[in-house]
């Protein structure tokens, strides 16, 4: 195995750098790869446009709203995640193996990853600077009512706070509880209360306090 | 006991900054074009597994690690394995990147297969659940403590998790093993499990009361807990 001290980085005294020495090194890097024959002209934009135009929260917000509105589907959702997105057409890249951790009256889920930055990209896309950061990696384990508070979500002290981190290839999200007072909502209407935030457990549907 | 990436309960990186969050994947142009280059290196290879990734980031050197953007860090991690890979040269990329326009002279188009690849990867995922002939160690319900290691190698477990107490709560799909294959891309495989552990078993007094951490740990990061020690490194294999 590759130990840590016998193989000094190849980057050592190059990083960091601005913006545009980056993207100079990034271009040569593609440049390279292209003369390889193992890259077209389009592939990064048409690989960037993905995850920049389709492949998001919305994605979540529906599976969220769609276990709330139908039990069955709840139920396959707890069972198997990635299958029951699959019957959404949602899935992919980094969501093979994906679980959805249901919130309860007295327990509240938060995801995190204080490794890296594991996320479930076919429901909620590329993580927010935010969630790779060291501050929220490093706090949110020990110390989530302090973290969440940041988020301004406060939950009584006799709330179960379980923070999920994803050390291996399972990818997480959070199944919250349904707003009182939105039994009159259709599955659309039920979306649009589903933030990104709610699916990381860093916030709550709007209604719900 | 942790390099620099391994973060987990550390205090004193202070509030987190949610001025940036508009909502948008990349801020800089290098960002979109480090992210596409390294899902098209994983897609033909020329990067194993993102375990490579991982572990490349985690070899740059602590101030490197902490002065870099996230962005910063995984093109300098992608640049790593493309070179350590054998697939491009050091010295041509820097010769390359002295020139005023990198892609200047470029043929159009896409090789052959390789979009629809992209778009299949993207679409369908990369799985990497395997299925090994001897069934998973620990059952649900049971004690187990993790391993004491000095991180020599990659490894995902935490070190805030490191010789702690939990019980398992689920069985999960075997993978391959980060500590392996992030230097050898055909090392082994190992059943995972998630596991709860208390606040106060990880924090001590500093641990909430109704706090609880879940993590996912391959199965040589774990062992009945037969005795109060923590296993040594040297047991595992």
């Amino acid at each position: 195995m590759t130990e840590f001290r016998s193989d000094p980085s190849t980057a050592r005294g190059r990083y960091p750098a601005d913006p545009q020495q980056l993207l100079a090194r990034a271009q040569a890097i593609e440049a390279l790869l292209k003369e390889r024959g193992a890259l077209g002209d389009d592939t990064v934009a048409r690989i960037v446009a993905k995850y920049e135009s389709e492949i998001g929260p919305l994605h979540g917000a529906r599976v969220v709203a769609r276990a709330w509105v139908d039990p069955a589907f709840r139920q396959r959702l707890l069972a198997d995640a990635s299958a029951a997105c699959g019957e959404l057409g949602i899935g992919g890249l980094q969501g093979e193996r994906m679980v959805a951790l249901a919130d309860e009256d007295d327990v509240h889920h938060v995801i995190v990853c204080t490794l890296c930055s594991c996320y479930p990209w076919p429901v909620l896309g590329l993580p927010p600077g935010w969630y790779k950061s060291p501050q929220y990696r490093s706090r949110v384990v020990a110390e989530p009512r302090a973290v969440l508070a940041e988020f301004g979500l406060t939950l009584p002290d006799t709330t179960e706070i379980r923070v999920t981190d994803s050390t291996a290839e399972v990818r997480y999200f959070v199944l919250p509880l349904r707003p009182a007072g939105t039994q009159d909502l259709d599955e659309k209407a039920l979306a649009a209360l589903v933030t990104r935030d709610c699916l990381i457990g860093v916030a709550l549907p709007r209604g719900l306090r | 006991m942790r390099n620099v990436h391994d973060v987990g309960g550390q205090l004193s990186y202070g509030p987190i900054d949610l001025s940036a969050d508009d909502g948008r994947v990349f801020h800089s142009p290098y960002e979109s074009l480090a992210f596409g280059l390294t899902i098209a290196s994983l897609t033909h290879g020329f990067i194993h597994n993102p375990d490579e990734i991982r572990f490349a980031v985690e070899r740059l050197p602590p101030d490197v690690y902490v002065r870099c953007a996230y962005w910063e860090r995984f093109l300098a991690a992608a640049e790593m394995k493309l070179v350590e890979n054998g697939v491009l040269d050091f010295d041509a990329i820097l010769e390359r990147e002295r020139e005023a326009n990198p892609g200047a002279t470029l043929p159009a188009g896409a090789p052959e297969g390789l979009n629809d690849a992209i778009d299949n990867a993207i679409a369908h995922g990369r799985e990497r659940a395997t299925q090994l002939p001897e069934p998973h160690r620990f059952a649900v319900g049971q004690r187990v403590r993790t391993r004491v290691s000095n991180n020599r190698h990659h490894t995902r477990l935490p070190g805030y998790a490191m010789g702690r107490e939990g019980v398992i709560v689920a069985q999960l799909p075997a993978f391959p093993l980060p500590d392996a294959v992030a230097s050898d891309p055909n090392g082994p495989s190992e059943w995972t499990y998630r596991v709860r552990f208390e606040a106060r078993e990880l924090w001590g007094r500093d641990g909430g009361a109704h706090d609880v951490v879940m993590l996912d740990a391959f199965e040589s990061y774990l062992r009945a807990t037969t005795s109060t020690a923590a296993p040594s490194d040297r047991e595992t294999p």
